[in-house]
């Protein structure tokens, strides 16, 4: 290194261009995924929070809004608004409740397929991707087979003479959660099992022959590894938690509608434009704000 | 302190086969307790097999396994007693080095106290105390490597198990690694075995080398044995450069190599049936063609030098024989040029070099 500086007394200026040059292809690199950013979220996001606080819609106009009038004070109404805030509780809590089933589902299942050999690991990764390829609306009638009043599992429970009458199974949080676990499910499974297998063979013997045992030398070497990448399946399978709308929409019935269920009736069902921008608006500043806070933690803790 | 009659390490017909590969056909072995032995290959030739059946990572077809007088080839690695350095290091990534070196300790729930005290015995040995808190991500190669021998060392194993430690360094800190860990065998007095490919760095580290191929041990000795002494033509070639020549045995313990036109005297015995003698390169002289006339005429075959690869201190011809043979002649060069280059009409000189026969 230090050769080569004295060999090329003009290297710091040159480095310091090429270093510009790469970081300008960076930016080539990005510019796809933030075109495709800025065209299909944030602009739409800005139009949503400019009609959250637009007026309403004047009789006999053909849009749903009035933009000419500014009103701020529909947003601080919302927010103390009870149905909003019981709506946005059971969202945030059905999206918290989905993540801990998921994790608690996902870890050991991912784990059982990275110890898995040869044809038996195909077909479980298959599993695990197929019901993706399925219609969402189909899966969720699916489910409805399964657990409604005349469902599988109520006839099979009848039939054995367990039950008299069917069991409640749909129209609950436990039904919801089923569903959304269902739906969200393969993604923390297919970042954890990414994650295991970028374990090294090698620190699993080394810690075997320090005297741990099969299960402590695998915690060690592949599950405690893999923390961050769980972290990271969490937070997606939280954001797709708060995000539920067709299972509580199927499954559930209004004491589990969610935000986004609330934002679909407001806007296309009732019209009411304003109102289903301010709900959008604050339920994602809300989710936004309960995704970051462990983000920060975390920082905190590292720095 | 340990019983010299126990060896450290006892092997005995140990196979394995992969599918309808047999990496290990029946190897016997033993290990004296205390000694500094390499496993010596080319790769594919079980070393690395041997190796994870002696630690336990993988099971046997046929045959046992001993450590320190114990059977252990039914045992899980945990229960071995042995230590494992890989050539990768393979560090727990997310713990510090204190917390690598301390892993075994804790997993024998040695108390805190003692642990943090052996920690730092370890560290000290491999001389790293003052990085004890680093992540592994933050060490250098040779640094992550020593920090693996001391994780090995420090639950005080019966058996070291060194696999390729050195083969991701660069030369000149393999060098020094390697002295360091016949420094530190020299303070703990564990037994190590020591897997390599490299024949440079077996004859140097190692009291016995063993010379695996094809599943199988050819020779097993102290290296200057194994160097001056190979037991076979493949010991020969492996273990460094080496003229294998096709010799016919004569009476009075010479035999006559046509490729070098001379009758040499033998050493060692003379085995049955087709032999080839075994001349070292450095033993060879190259001459001007047409130098060295009157009595010492004969004593020369004409060649063409092919390459001269210079070594700084030596210089290797590659000469082409007319005969179509290649012969290889090392010249030490205490000062100077090589005399030679690529071109060069030679003549190769034997005299009264002693060779090796071996079974052709």
């Amino acid at each position: 290194m230090q050769a080569a500086a004295e060999l090329t007394p003009g290297a710091p200026g040159a480095a310091a261009a090429a270093r510009r040059a790469v970081a300008g292809r960076g930016l080539l690199l990005v510019a796809p995924a933030l075109l495709f950013v800025v065209v299909l979220f944030l602009v739409p996001f800005l139009a949503v929070a400019r009609i959250s606080v637009a007026g309403p819609a004047v009789p006999g106009s053909r849009t749903f809004f009035d933009l000419s009038v500014l009103a701020p004070g529909n947003l601080p109404a919302l927010a103390a608004d009870p149905l909003f805030r019981s709506v946005l509780g059971v969202t945030l809590r059905l999206g918290l409740v989905t993540t801990v089933v998921c994790m608690a589902v996902a870890v050991p299942f991912a784990a059982y397929v990275h110890r898995a050999r040869g044809w038996w690991k195909t077909v479980l990764v298959a599993a695990i991707i197929l019901p993706k390829l399925v219609n969402l609306l189909v899966l969720l009638y699916g489910v409805l087979l399964i657990l409604g009043n005349r469902g599988f599992l109520n006839q099979g429970l009848q039939g054995l003479g367990l039950v008299d009458r069917p069991l409640p199974l749909f129209g609950n949080l436990f039904a919801v959660v089923f569903t959304e676990v269902l739906v969200v499910l393969p993604y923390p499974l297919l970042v954890l099992l990414a994650a295991f297998s970028a374990a090294d063979a090698r620190q699993f013997d080394a810690a075997r022959s320090l005297g741990a045992g099969p299960v402590r030398a695998y915690l060690e070497t592949v599950i405690r590894p893999a923390w961050p990448a769980a972290g990271g399946a969490a937070l997606i399978t939280a954001v797709w938690g708060f995000g539920a709308f067709v299972g509580p929409l199927v499954l559930g019935n209004p004491p589990y509608y969610t935000v986004a269920v609330e934002v679909y009736t407001r806007a296309l069902e009732r019209l009411e434009w304003v109102d289903a921008a301010g709900w959008a608006l604050l339920g994602v500043l809300a989710f936004g704000a309960v995704v970051a806070l462990p983000a920060l933690v975390v920082r905190r803790r590292r720095s | 302190m340990s019983d010299q009659a126990v060896p450290a390490l006892a092997v005995r017909s140990l196979a394995r086969r992969y599918g309808a590969v047999e990496a290990l056909r029946g190897v016997d072995l033993e290990v004296r307790a205390g000694e500094r032995f390499c496993l010596l290959g080319p790769s594919g030739s079980g070393k690395t097999t041997l190796l994870r059946l002696v630690a336990g990572f993988e099971a046997a077809d046929a045959g046992t396994v001993e450590i320190a007088g114990r059977r252990v080839d039914r045992l899980p690695p945990e229960r071995r007693g042995v230590g494992v350095v890989f050539q990768d290091y393979a560090l727990f990534p997310h713990r510090t080095v204190a917390e690598n070196v301390g892993f075994g300790l804790r997993m024998q729930r040695m108390a805190r106290a003692r642990r943090v005290e052996r920690v730092a015995d370890m560290l000290a040995l491999v001389r790293l105390g003052d990085l004890a808190d680093r992540r592994p991500d933050q060490l250098s190669g040779g640094q992550r490597q020593r920090v693996a021998l001391a994780r090995a060392l420090a639950p005080a194993p019966a058996l070291l198990l060194l696999d390729e430690p050195l083969a991701n360094l660069d030369r000149r800190l393999r060098e020094s690694l390697r002295a360091e860990i016949v420094d530190v065998h020299r303070q703990v007095g564990v037994t190590i075995v020591l897997v390599t490919h490299d024949q440079e760095e077996a004859l140097s580290f190692a009291d016995r080398v063993g010379v695996l191929r094809d599943g199988r041990l050819e020779q097993v000795g102290a290296p200057v044995e194994v160097w001056q002494r190979p037991a076979s033509r493949f010991v020969a070639g492996f273990l460094g450069e080496m003229n294998l020549l096709p010799a016919r045995p004569e009476p009075g313990g010479r035999a006559f190599v046509d490729a070098l036109g001379a009758s040499l005297p033998v050493a060692g015995e003379s085995p049955a049936g087709v032999v080839v003698a075994c001349v070292r390169p450095e033993a060879l002289r190259l001459e001007r063609d047409g130098v060295g006339s009157g009595a010492r005429a004969g004593a020369g075959v004409p060649g063409v030098v092919q390459h001269a690869a210079y070594a700084g201190g030596s210089v290797t011809y590659r000469v082409a024989m007319d005969t179509g043979l290649q012969m290889l002649v090392r010249a030490a060069l205490p000062d100077g040029r090589p005399a030679f280059a690529a071109g060069a009409q030679v003549a190769v000189h034997s005299e009264e070099v002693a060779c090796r026969l071996l079974p052709s």
